[in-house]
């Protein structure tokens, strides 16, 4: 699996994907079974993203074009269970028929349209011939139309019944209008509007007309009595020949239908291969949309690290806008092995994870992505260690869940991994050696790892990247003011060498609201910690600038060269 | 020309409403849509819920067939079409399901009848309506289910007839006692200011009781007016308050409440659809000084009476539409069957042979 389930819930994926949808019902079939371009379909994504942008060009400098291509794929009705039964030579119904036809329609025109830019290609495994064939089989009369009826030009038989039908309906419609106008005239009463004559049953009228062999007492009740007209013997053998007709009518109507299922199964697979190409439009279409709305860049291959400059998660991005911030650009390198991001709490590390998770996810979606620059290697798959993995139902505790997942990992290949501080979940002495382990251990294998952490001990393994979120500006001029997000810089810095892991929780707790007592004692804490000379300076609020602290002697990863 | 109503109103929509499950609503439609084509006016036919079957969803009895003219426009689902495929040219199809199944817009080409397939949502029949227009319908007829006053909304008609059968009761009395509680609140005055038109779209739009205070609107203290008689008068004494417009359904009880707790004002409610009280209470609640206004409302065009129940029994029509025409004045009664829709000024009589 590319990406599973939890790191899409994660990443916000259905939050950023709510404005992607399908035009066409194929479109959106072809969503749900879609996987995403894996390594070694470089050449195929490569395609997909350059036809986007050329579409993504030709829609932009003729808007009122696209929303002529979107018309016609939002008319493309659902022909796929058509086709089993055109195969096997059954006819659909009238209405399936007409939705046949309107596939056809569509396509026609979406191939004109598209050739009005010079993108007929986009479209070249619908053969040339196809629509305008099939449709004049639907429409044998002239002129072309939409609309679907069993005219009679499908079959002489068709006009002949119906005209017969129409000439006979009309001596008997004359027949009953002069006999209904002379029994309205002899007795003085009009008839509604079915023909019938309604009477009060206790009047002289109601006694003459049931004596009437000219009329039928149709039903009564405890006032009245329904009349209607009898029909002369000739008239009752019209009758009978209509129904005759009607029945021939209703057959030869039938032997059409099924005649035009026979005609068009040897056209099923081609409809087959339209019907994918709409499929593969739409979506290309849908995407190139989607992503118009985030104003993506088109992702370029890279040989081996994913880079992103101004990288946005367009749903949180949304989400601050309403409350009238803005998101913070992310710009990033990722190589092989493990990048390593440190900073203060809530500076912003989780949403690189995040941001940088999404915009890989897209690209091998194959969306153009939110960035302003992308370049990446396609990767086996994305998977997060992110928040709180708890499985209720599997009895794992948040630890258990993280250590599950990471040992999985272990086992594959070429994925990217985003790592949301492992081994917080247990005690600090541990989790901070099982923290800088597994990040070691990442350091070596085949994946793009991405770890965010607290610990100091992880900035030791060697061969690793290293940022860190910029954090509070002017941590001292602005101590004790409210608005601490105003002061928070969201920025991705790499780290310089030598430089440690940044200590701002106390001064950011105090910014949020925790009393300044409190705040004091655990900086007196700090203080009275035995061999810290860093902290004292801790205690004052600065950055650590002299190698990590370390709780345990000499750790064995710790010796390799520095990245 | 378009059919109008007894004010003089010209309709392009309209709704047929039953009073009670077979009043005899198709009858009343089939007669409407032959005297729409005999008026050279092409009919669009649409049913809401459950319609045009061939037995009666309620009581399994046989219902009268739709008829559809030739010419005339139907919104219904594709098998229904599918049982007499040449009698169609389908249109359309819209992005509606019924119960049947997608629904198509299809135009009759010779005349014959047809299963309706009933439209669910008010949102599905604007999407019908709209499909009528793009395909040339001058009017069309809108069939509500039994106990559905769905259709009556105004965005959707211009006008509602309102079909009273014989079902509707064991007596007489209780048929017209019915109607005059139907008729009588349906045709409650629309707002006819604009403030309390003003509090009334907002209560809609923030589906939040809203009060009027002096010149200004505001949220009333109660999310809902389904509280104990304590509550309602403690947040009706909580302002000075000269309305309220209520954004859902308004029953006996708080109605008979409100009247308790004082609201000697105007109660706002969106439409007739929204009213679930009877006559008593409502004439309690007058009596106190209330009033009860709509924020949309169609005309109610006609009645259609129908003496006969499907179930056994008759009334006198005779008697039935004087009795009727007594309680519903000035709304027009007609009784379909024996006098065609004269009585309703709709479509002046013109015998054009079989249909």
């Amino acid at each position: 699996m590319f990406i599973d389930e939890q790191t899409k819930q994660h990443l916000l994926w259905a939050d950023v994907l709510r404005g992607f949808r399908p035009r066409t019902p194929m479109g959106r079939k072809a969503w749900e079974r879609f996987s995403p371009f894996l390594p070694g379909q470089e050449r195929e994504w490569e395609e997909v993203l350059a036809e986007q942008e050329r579409l993504r060009k030709a829609a932009e400098g003729d808007p009122d074009w696209g929303h002529r291509i979107d018309a016609c794929l939002s008319r493309v009705p659902d022909v796929l269970p058509l086709f089993p039964l055109l195969r096997g030579k059954q006819s659909p119904g009238v209405s399936g028929w007409f939705q046949l036809k309107g596939f056809l329609w569509q396509v026609k025109n979406l191939g004109e349209r598209l050739r009005e830019k010079g993108l007929q290609t986009l479209l070249s495994e619908v053969e040339p011939d196809l629509c305008p064939t099939l449709l004049r089989r639907l429409n044998p009369d002239s002129p072309l139309t939409p609309a679907f009826s069993l005219v009679s030009a499908f079959d002489e038989r068709l006009g002949i019944l119906r005209g017969r039908l129409e000439r006979l309906d009309r001596r008997i419609r004359e027949e009953r209008e002069a006999l209904t106008r002379r029994i309205a005239e002899e007795y003085g009463v009009r008839p509604n509007r079915w023909g019938e004559w309604v009477v009060d049953r206790r009047s002289d009228v109601s006694r003459r007309m049931a004596e009437d062999r000219r009329l039928r007492l149709v039903r009564e009740s405890a006032f009245d009595r329904v009349f209607a007209p009898v029909l002369s013997p000739e008239g009752e053998g019209r009758m009978e020949e209509r129904s005759e007709l009607e029945a021939r009518l209703e057959a030869v109507e039938r032997e059409v239908l099924e005649a035009l299922a026979a005609d068009f199964a040897p056209h099923v697979p081609a409809l087959e291969r339209a019907a994918e190409a709409v499929a593969r439009f739409d979506l290309q279409w849908s995407r190139m949309e989607a992503a118009r709305k985030w104003q993506g860049c088109r992702p370029r291959l890279s040989a081996g690290p994913i880079r992103v400059a101004g990288g946005v998660h367009p749903a949180v991005a949304e989400r601050l806008r309403e409350e009238g911030s803005r998101f913070t650009p992310v710009d990033i390198r990722v190589d092989k092995g493990v990048t390593v991001i440190i900073g203060p709490n809530m500076g912003g590390k989780t949403m690189v994870l995040r941001t940088l998770g999404l915009i890989v996810a897209l690209a091998q979606h194959g969306f153009f992505v939110p960035a302003a620059r992308c370049e990446l290697p396609l990767v086996s798959f994305v998977s997060g260690v992110m928040g709180d993995g708890q499985d209720a139902r599997a009895g794992l505790s948040t630890f258990g869940a993280e250590v599950k997942r990471v040992a999985e990992w272990f086992g594959k290949k070429g994925g990217l991994l985003l790592i949301d501080e492992i081994g917080r979940g247990t005690n600090p002495v541990e989790g901070a050696a099982l923290s800088a382990a597994v990040t070691a251990h990442l350091a070596q294998s085949d994946h793009w790892a991405v770890h965010v952490t607290h610990y100091a001990e992880v900035l030791e393994v060697a061969g690793i990247r290293r940022y860190r979120t910029a954090g509070l500006r002017d941590a001292e001029r602005d101590r004790g003011r409210d608005d601490w997000a105003s002061r928070m810089d969201f920025r991705l810095i790499p780290l310089a060498e030598g430089e440690g892991v940044p200590h701002q929780a106390l001064l950011i707790a105090e910014a949020m609201g925790m009393p300044r007592g409190i705040v004091e004692e655990a900086r007196r804490w700090i203080a009275g910690a035995p061999g810290s000379a860093a902290a004292e300076r801790l205690a004052g609020g600065g950055r650590e600038t002299g190698k990590c602290r370390k709780r345990g002697g000499v750790l064995p990863w710790r010796s390799g060269p520095r990245g | 020309m378009l059919p109008k109503d007894w004010t003089g109103r010209e309709m392009k929509r309209l709704a047929i409403v039953g009073l009670s499950k077979n009043a005899g609503k198709t009858t009343v439609l089939n007669h409407l849509s032959g005297a729409a084509v005999s008026r050279s006016l092409p009919a669009g036919l649409v049913s809401i819920g459950v319609d045009g079957e061939e037995r009666d969803a309620w009581s399994g009895r046989p219902k009268p067939q739709v008829l559809v003219p030739e010419g005339a426009v139907v919104a219904t689902a594709g098998p229904c079409l599918d049982v007499r495929a040449g009698n169609w040219e389908v249109l359309e199809e819209l992005p509606v399901r019924s119960l049947l199944g997608q629904v198509f817009l299809a135009r009759a080409v010779r005349p014959g009848t047809v299963k309706l397939a009933g439209i669910c949502s008010a949102e599905e029949v604007d999407r019908v309506l709209e499909g009528f227009g793009r395909h040339g319908v001058r009017l069309a007829l809108v069939d509500g289910a039994y106990d559905r006053k769905a259709a009556a909304h105004p965005i959707r008609s211009d006008g509602v007839i309102l079909v009273v059968g014989a079902s509707a009761g064991k007596t007489l009395e209780e048929v017209v006692r019915r109607t005059e509680e139907w008729v009588r609140i349906f045709s409650l005055p629309p707002c006819g200011d604009p403030l309390l038109e003003k509090a009334g779209k907002r209560a809609v739009l923030e589906g939040w009781t809203m009060g009027i205070a002096g010149e200004g609107i505001e949220p009333f203290p109660l999310s809902s007016l389904l509280v104990d008689r304590g509550k309602l008068s403690e947040a009706m004494g909580s302002r000075p308050w000269t309305a309220l417009a209520v954004p859902g359904a308004l029953t006996d009880r708080t109605l008979m409440l409100l009247a308790q707790c004082g609201c000697s004002f105007p109660l706002v409610l969106s439409s007739p659809t929204h009213a679930f009280f009877s006559l008593r209470t409502l004439r309690t609640f007058l009596r106190s000084g209330g009033e009860i206004r709509y924020l949309e409302r169609p005309p109610l065009v006609g009645v259609a009476i129908n003496p006969v129940s499907p179930e056994g029994g008759a009334f006198d029509p005779r008697e039935m539409k004087r009795r009727m025409a007594r309680v519903c004045r000035p709304v027009p009664v007609t009784d379909v069957i024996r006098d065609g829709f004269d009585g309703l000024h709709l479509m002046p009589w013109r015998w054009d042979g079989v249909h």
